[in-house]
């Protein structure tokens, strides 16, 4: 594991000492950056295929907002405040199942729920933030919130890469399965597919990979991630797998160029946000060219 | 809840069927199937017709295992071949689909029939089992469209080839023809027709409308919360109770087969 980051680590800076890659590079942090970017930016495009097709965009951005609530939970319980990941995790895992839990059960429009939960969970979070920020830095928040690669420990990259291996694993292993139970659940269910397992574990595939890339891109941008790419993607793919394709690349170069750029141009700017203009930007690109071929 | 199996010997296939035993779901308290008994025959045509909230959708769900219920569920099959579970072909009302989703006809069947990842390009078995059912169905030119950009009718032969794939013992059809014009009904019908025969499949079938189902069904069940009437199409559509609800619907074009 050590060898291969320190390989990568040398290869990128002799790389940029040679002049090949942008001078910015031979620092450590920059490279550790750019490292969360190829983590993060194809994971989340992937999977954002998964989210759009299955039109759970609302429900991940809850999830995301969850994680806010995590996060407060975690410092008042007396975690270290640069990674409360326990209650993090333990919170946005158990909203992620009692909000796919109820939406099963209560016979409610779906988005009506996840705006209500989402809302409860955004409130109890905002409340706890406001008595957590008495007696800790702002700056430590806002690095959750909107996301700090510079800040990145090696046990918050450690982390990603577990996630990320995680979520690759059972996201390759069930990719049809979890697309096909978004269509038709039936459809799915007389293939031999138990969809409200499938579902489960969908949730918190999304619950286990915002909570480890919040420190990167934010709480309230993670989200963003999964979808905006995907959905990008979709305006410019007639196939599935043009789709995924379109997605991982569209999300991985806003992801590099969003840590990278502001680098280069020395602006102080948060990561997470950087990222998702990015990604935006090819979002209103991919529909201008969505628009001219449908005339 | 399993569906039993049992694997015999049947020199008539009419003798092989799946059965409902006292089939009951509840919602809370709420009774939306109470003791539903039913022999669904091989190589027939059953279509079930009842008002709305009749309880229609939910017996298939019921027998796709997809909600719980009390009662049995159990299955003669015919065939001598190694034992195996009942294979259920299902041809949903609608798919629950973003329109624009750039999802083909094919990666439809590729997510279904294999688990390796589509975007991972499919292999060709999957592509040549895709095109001889929609062949099939007379669908084979729709292989690389959107599946957002069928018309219903077109949706609906999409749908079919793929429950075809494998042959199933037994075909449930979900409101197969809401939403698609008289031309594509008589094509979609013809179709299930023939592949009961060929096949000697169970069909059963959920519709709204009783003059043409009555026109291509073998047999007819006619449910509201409970079977109340299982008989041929044309002495369900006089029973009073049916024709309380429904009115006096006569069958246009049916040919008298059977004395």
């Amino acid at each position: 594991m050590e060898m291969i980051y320190d390989l990568f680590r040398h290869t990128i800076q002799n790389l940029a000492q040679n002049g090949l890659l942008p001078n910015s590079l031979t620092y450590t942090f920059v490279i550790n950056a750019l490292l969360c970017a190829l983590l993060i930016g194809p994971t989340l495009g992937a999977i954002g295929t998964l989210v759009v097709a299955k039109r759970m965009a609302f429900f991940s951005s809850a999830i995301g907002n969850a994680a806010l609530t995590g996060i407060a939970i975690g410092i008042i319980l007396g975690e270290p405040v640069a990674s409360p990941y326990v209650s993090l995790f333990a919170f946005a895992i158990l909203f992620a199942i009692f909000l796919n839990f109820s939406r099963n059960r209560s016979g409610m429009s779906h988005d009506t729920l996840i705006g209500v939960f989402l809302a409860a969970s955004l409130a109890v979070g905002s409340t706890l933030m406001l008595s957590v920020t008495k007696k800790i830095n702002v700056h430590i928040l806002d690095n959750f919130l909107f996301g700090s690669i510079i800040t990145a420990s090696s046990s918050d990259i450690t982390l990603l890469v577990v996630a990320v291996g995680f979520a690759v694993f059972i996201g390759m292993k069930n990719y049809n399965r979890f697309l096909l139970s978004g269509l038709n659940p039936s459809l799915a269910a007389v293939r031999q597919v138990p969809v409200m397992k499938y579902d489960y574990i969908f949730v918190i595939l999304i619950a286990l990979i915002t909570v480890a890339s919040v420190k990167i891109v934010g709480a309230v941008l993670v989200e963003a991630l999964l979808i905006i790419p995907a959905a990008a993607a979709r305006n410019i793919s007639r196939s599935l797998k043009s789709f995924v394709i379109w997605s991982v690349l569209i999300s991985t170069v806003s992801a590099v160029t969003g840590i990278l750029l502001p680098m280069q141009l020395e602006l102080s700017v948060p990561t997470g946000g950087a990222i998702i203009i990015v990604a935006t930007l090819f979002f209103i690109a991919t529909l201008i060219i969505r628009m001219i071929r449908r005339q | 809840m399993n569906i039993v199996v049992r694997e015999e010997i049947r020199n008539s296939c009419h003798t092989c069927c799946t059965k409902l035993q006292d089939v009951t779901v509840k919602f809370g308290k709420e009774m939306i199937l109470e003791k539903v008994n039913l022999h669904i025959h091989c190589g027939k045509l059953t279509a079930v017709v009842g008002p709305n909230g009749a309880g229609k959708t939910t017996m298939l769900k019921a027998i796709l295992e997809e909600i719980p219920f009390s009662g049995s569920l159990s299955t003669d099959l015919r065939h001598t071949e190694t034992h195996r579970d009942l294979r259920i072909g299902y041809v949903p009302q609608k798919l629950n689909f973003d329109p624009s989703a750039p999802v083909t006809v094919l990666d439809l069947f590729a997510a279904s029939l294999s688990r390796r990842p589509l975007w991972l390009g499919r292999s060709g078995a999957v592509k040549s089992t895709a095109e001889s059912a929609l062949t099939l169905t007379r669908a084979e030119s729709l292989i690389h469209k959107r599946v957002g950009t069928l018309s219903g009718g077109e949706l609906q032969r999409v749908l079919l080839a793929l429950a075809l794939t494998p042959t199933p013992d037994l075909l449930l059809l979900d409101e197969p023809v809401s939403g698609v014009d008289p031309a594509g009904v008589e094509l979609f019908y013809s179709m299930v027709s023939k592949l009961r025969k060929d096949h000697h499949m169970a069909v059963l079938m959920v519709t709204h409308d009783c003059g043409v189902a009555a026109e291509f069904a073998d047999e007819m069940i006619f449910l509201n919360r409970k079977v109340i009437c299982q008989d041929k199409p044309e002495i369900v559509l006089r029973h009073p109770e049916f024709v309380r609800i429904f009115g006096e619907i006569s069958i246009p074009h049916r040919e008298v087969t059977n004395g």
